[in-house]
């Protein structure tokens, strides 16, 4: 680490090629993390939307969640099963299965218990008057911002068929999908979709000691037979089944990923390798100062790998300002979701920036620390 | 051109290190640039192209996509005899059909992914004429399905397993394929059709999901729709299945926009490294240019050699990054609500090239200004 | 000194000042020069005496901040950049101390560079480079590259170069400075002597108290202004 002056030092002297090099290593280094974003915000939606040890209840064969559509009776059932905590049944009311921005999603569901499922940030205050009014609702935070909701508004929404509610109460649940969507009472939603009795989804808490697989076969084996027939899964296997479909996107941003990791290594490579010609006289010098092969070897990659570093903590740095601005989102199958960069993925991002710029600049590195100090001095054509 | 080009292509290649990794970091740069647009491409334009210019599309009165219609079967008795529809041999061009997703398996596996069924007439055959049964036959009996293209991507299978005489499980039911369907480039590649009737059974389902309806021609498809909207005795909505479409792609505007920036940012990374390597060459042959300049070359002279010399680099790359690209011609893509296949065509390629060129410009605007700018005197001071 | 021959150069009280830097240096404080065809005059001073920039200015490669300089008749004080580069093809051959050549051109190719901007047809652009490469004495050495030169082959090569375009004026910035002593005595006589034999004006900036003994005229700059003038042949100043 003595050896940082120098290091710094050779950055410094061409300001014009260290100032490219490292845009372009930030340039890449944005992509990389806003690509690799997208998949940490679909991991980070499914953790926390999909309750611990929640198992889904829907309509068996069916293909899109929203659709899904069984009886509000099936919950009395489930409820008796001696494995079974608690209950609840949502309703989901959506603009389309297919949609994937600016989704409109209603969910009805039994303020009762609901809690007990979900974890959502409101006060109580709030949630009591909502939960006393037939016609009340509680709208996520983000839903309230992108339509300017305010508590207390009475909204219509003309798209799905004129449902019409009053906030009383906005709720926050980072992370999770729910904050795109408006909660209303249950029997009120079904009354108001002409859907009396239905329900799309049951939510069971299985009890402590209770094994969630054998309770779910134990709920379907309930409804086989009859008219609408379920399949239960936990609720994490639910949802990852139903983002499946996007899941062919992220792979494939994945390797674009790599195409701009790839971007660092040619980039730092090539700076580098221009670096070290322009400075065979100073190579030579440091030999003749005594330096041996290893330690100039170490002195060029550790140039390269600063470079690499300072451009990439910029270009993941940037990445995150980006991604907290922006209101991209992508919603599918009525679950959104948002890039998320943490920390984690900062710091991943950077260190992978510094290897890349390794990788790059060894070969022509090593060839420099081979210079014979002759061979250094002399013009070099 | 003066100046004689052997000098600046034996400059490049005095340093082919450089060139070589320039060539490298345009190649990457637009090699993912045509990936993402072909992504965006395939996505986008599939889905519009599913529309025929003269249908119209009836669906529920309210319900935004056909996933969430559901009409009376009453309502296409009364719709089949209007005299704007178009006619194919007597029968009138009116497609009755089922639409929804479910859950699929293999003939023998267990695990499900979600699959789209559509259950229609031969008519749609003629209504969506983009369709053509490629291999195999038509369902004649109940349990037997068409696989469109694009289906073993959709369920994330293996394509041997969607063969004709292959299984499919859903619905609680097996079902036998007896045939491929093909509309490439549009949303039915990746659909399985089956017989109307069979399928309504099998979902217990009592009602359509749409009615897809030919116009005679655009007159008549005015005509119709207006009709819509003045007839009582029919609860349903209609729009023409071009606009229904389009409306439908402009879902996936998130998809468009993440491409474009993408695309971008990777040029930009191209953009820096051939800047770079540019600059070292202005920088490094000022004394160089001096010389030139002293024997009497203008400043643009020099600069327009190093634009040309700026290029093969570029084009090489540009030229990899296509070979590449075309590596991914046919590939299938598994997207939200459907799949698309990669098309790699001429006109992507050339696009392709274009860019590694813009980009060689780009990446030089601010080392040629470098090298015009400086004088003579400070030129020939150099080094 | 009759003045028969017509005047090839003409500076009148030129001055030129640098800002670098926020600092202000005066080269060239108000020299004035006459130079006629055939001469063969030698700059010297020590560094910084302004002779490099006489030598520049001269040639069209720099502009004074103030004075003219009349050159061949015409004025190119007030040339633009590019009007001095035109200028220069076919003026002012000029010879540097090194890096002389292009290194991706072989000699040839060099000394082709001048003419390719003259609209000759290939023909006649060939003949010229022979004419220049046989006056140096480079037809053998013609398809080598400046690495394959030795340092006095270089500077014939540069030589040729400055003559391809049959300029009137040749200038050099110490063409000998690198050379040793035998090949920079070689180097002088050659190009000297192609000047006198083609009746061309040549003016060399130098170290070399050699190189000043072969010429016409020496002038001792010294701070920016001309000093001292020593300037009669060798012969008639020993005679005095």
């Amino acid at each position: 680490m003595k050896l940082l002056p120098l290091v710094l030092r050779g950055i410094i002297r061409n300001p014009i090629r260290a100032g490219l090099t490292l845009a372009g290593v930030a340039v890449a280094v944005f992509l990389f993390t806003g690509v690799i974003s997208l998949e940490r915000g679909m991991s980070r939606m499914l953790g926390i939307s999909a309750g611990e040890n929640v198992l889904v209840v829907a309509e068996k064969y069916q293909g899109c969640p929203v659709q899904s559509k069984l009886p509000a009776a099936h919950g009395d059932a489930i409820a008796e099963l001696p494995a079974v905590a608690g209950v609840t049944r949502t309703l989901f009311v959506m603009s389309a299965c297919s949609r994937a921005t600016d989704l409109v999603a209603v969910h009805g569901i039994e303020p009762g218990n609901y809690r007990d499922f979900r974890d959502l940030r409101i006060s109580d205050a709030e949630y009591a008057a909502f939960s006393g009014e037939k016609g009340a609702a509680i709208v996520g935070a983000v839903v309230a911002q992108r339509y300017g909701w305010q508590v207390g508004q009475a909204v219509t929404l003309q798209e799905l068929g004129g449902i019409s509610f009053t906030i009383r109460g906005i709720f926050e649940a980072p992370g999770n999908s729910l904050e795109n969507a408006i909660l209303v009472d249950l029997e009120y939603l079904q009354l108001a979709t002409s859907q009396p009795g239905v329900v799309t989804l049951l939510l069971v808490q299985p009890k402590e000691d209770a094994e969630a697989g054998a309770l779910a076969a134990e709920i379907d084996a309930l409804f086989d037979a009859s008219r609408a027939p379920s399949k239960t899964s936990p609720e994490h296997a639910f949802i990852a089944s139903a983002v499946s479909g996007i899941t062919g996107l992220v792979d494939f941003s994945r390797w674009l990923g790599f195409a701009s990791l790839g971007l660092i290594v040619v980039g730092v490579g090539n700076s580098m390798s221009m670096s070290i010609r322009d400075r065979t006289r100073e190579i030579a010098l440091l030999k003749i100062a005594g330096f041996r092969r290893a330690q100039v070897l170490r002195v060029i990659l550790a140039e390269a790998v600063a470079s690499a570093l300072i451009g990439g903590l910029l270009g993941a740095w940037l990445a995150a300002w980006a991604v907290s601005r922006s209101a991209f989102s992508i919603s599918v199958e009525g679950y959104t979701i948002v890039p998320h960069v943490s920390i984690e993925l900062i710091l991943l991002s950077t260190l992978l920036a510094a290897l890349m710029g390794l990788v790059g600049s060894y070969l022509p590195a090593r060839a420099a620390s081979r210079l014979t100090v002759p061979h250094a001095l002399r013009e070099v054509d | 051109m003066p100046l004689p080009l052997r000098y600046n292509f034996r400059s490049l290649l005095r340093r082919p290190m450089r060139a070589l990794l320039t060539a490298g970091g345009t190649g990457l740069a637009v090699l993912v640039a045509m990936l993402m647009l072909a992504l965006a491409r395939g996505v986008l334009d599939g889905i519009r192209e599913s529309a025929h210019p003269l249908n119209v599309l009836v669906t529920s009165k309210g319900a935004e996509t056909i996933e969430f219609s559901s009409l009376d079967r009453g309502v296409y008795e009364k719709l089949r005899h209007s005299p704007e529809i178009a006619q194919e041999k007597g029968n009138a061009l009116a497609s009755p059909e089922l639409y929804f997703t479910t859950m699929a398996a293999t003939g023998r596996g267990n695990e499900t992914t979600q699959a789209i069924v559509r259950g229609v007439l031969p008519v749609a055959f003629e209504v969506h004429d983009m369709v053509r049964l490629a291999e195999g036959r038509l369902p004649s009996a109940p349990g037997e399905i068409l696989v469109g293209g694009l289906v073993a991507t959709k369920l994330g299978i293996n394509a041997t397993a969607v063969k004709i005489g292959e299984s499919l499980k859903f619905e609680g039911n097996v079902w036998r394929i007896v045939g491929r369907i093909e509309a490439p480039g549009t949303v039915f590649d990746s659909e399985i059709w089956g017989g109307l009737d069979d399928l309504m059974t099998a979902s217990r389902r009592a009602e359509y999901s749409s009615i897809v309806l030919r116009a005679a021609d655009p007159a008549a498809m005015e005509e119709m729709i207006f009709d819509f909207e003045t007839r009582r005795d029919v609860l349903a909505e209609s729009r023409e299945e071009s606009l229904y479409y389009a409306a439908y792609a402009e879902n996936f505007a998130p998809i468009r926009s993440m491409v474009i920036v993408m695309a971008a940012m990777m040029v930009l990374g191209g953009v820096f490294i051939g800047m770079n390597t540019l600059f070292a060459a202005v920088v490094g042959r000022t004394r160089e240019i001096g010389v030139l300049r002293v024997t009497g070359y203008r400043r643009w002279h020099i600069a327009l050699g190093f634009l040309v010399e700026a290029l093969p680099p570029a084009l090489l790359g540009g030229a990899i990054a296509c070979l590449i690209a075309l590596g991914f011609n046919g590939l299938g893509l598994r997207i939200p609500m459907g799949a698309f296949r990669f098309q790699i065509d001429f006109p992507l390629l050339g696009f392709g090239l274009f860019l590694s060129l813009m980009i060689a410009l780009l990446g030089s605007l601010w080392p040629l200004w470098r090298a015009m700018r400086i004088s003579t005197i400070d030129a020939i001071r150099h080094l | 000194m009759s003045t028969t021959q017509p005047t090839v150069v003409e500076v009148r009280d030129a001055h030129k000042i640098y800002q670098r830097g926020g600092e202000r240096l005066d080269v060239l404080q108000g020299v004035s020069l006459h130079v006629e065809q055939g001469e063969f005059l030698a700059l010297m001073g020590s560094s910084g005496s302004g002779k490099t920039t006489l030598l520049n200015i001269i040639a069209g490669i720099d502009f004074p901040t103030s004075g003219t300089v009349v050159v061949n008749g015409r004025d190119i004080s007030h040339f633009r950049e590019d009007q001095l580069s035109a200028w220069r093809t076919r003026n002012i051959g000029y010879i540097f101390q090194s890096f002389n050549l292009v290194p991706v051109l072989t000699a040839y190719e060099n000394v082709e560079l001048p003419l390719l901007l003259l609209p000759l047809n290939r023909k006649r652009r060939h003949e010229q480079v022979m004419t220049a490469l046989d006056l140096v004495g480079l037809t053998d050495r013609k398809d080598h590259f400046p690495r394959q030169l030795s340092g006095g082959q270089e500077q014939r090569a540069a030589i040729a170069r400055a003559l391809a375009t049959d300029p009137p004026l040749v200038l050099g910035d110490e063409p000998t400075g690198d050379l040793d002593r035998v090949n920079a005595e070689s180097v002088m006589h050659l190009v000297a002597g192609l000047c006198r034999e083609f009746g061309k004006t040549f003016i060399v900036v130098t170290h070399d108290p050699k190189v000043a003994s072969a010429a016409t005229r020496v002038l001792h700059m010294d701070k920016g202004v001309l000093v001292a003038e020593s300037g009669l042949p060798l012969a008639e100043e020993v005679r005095k």
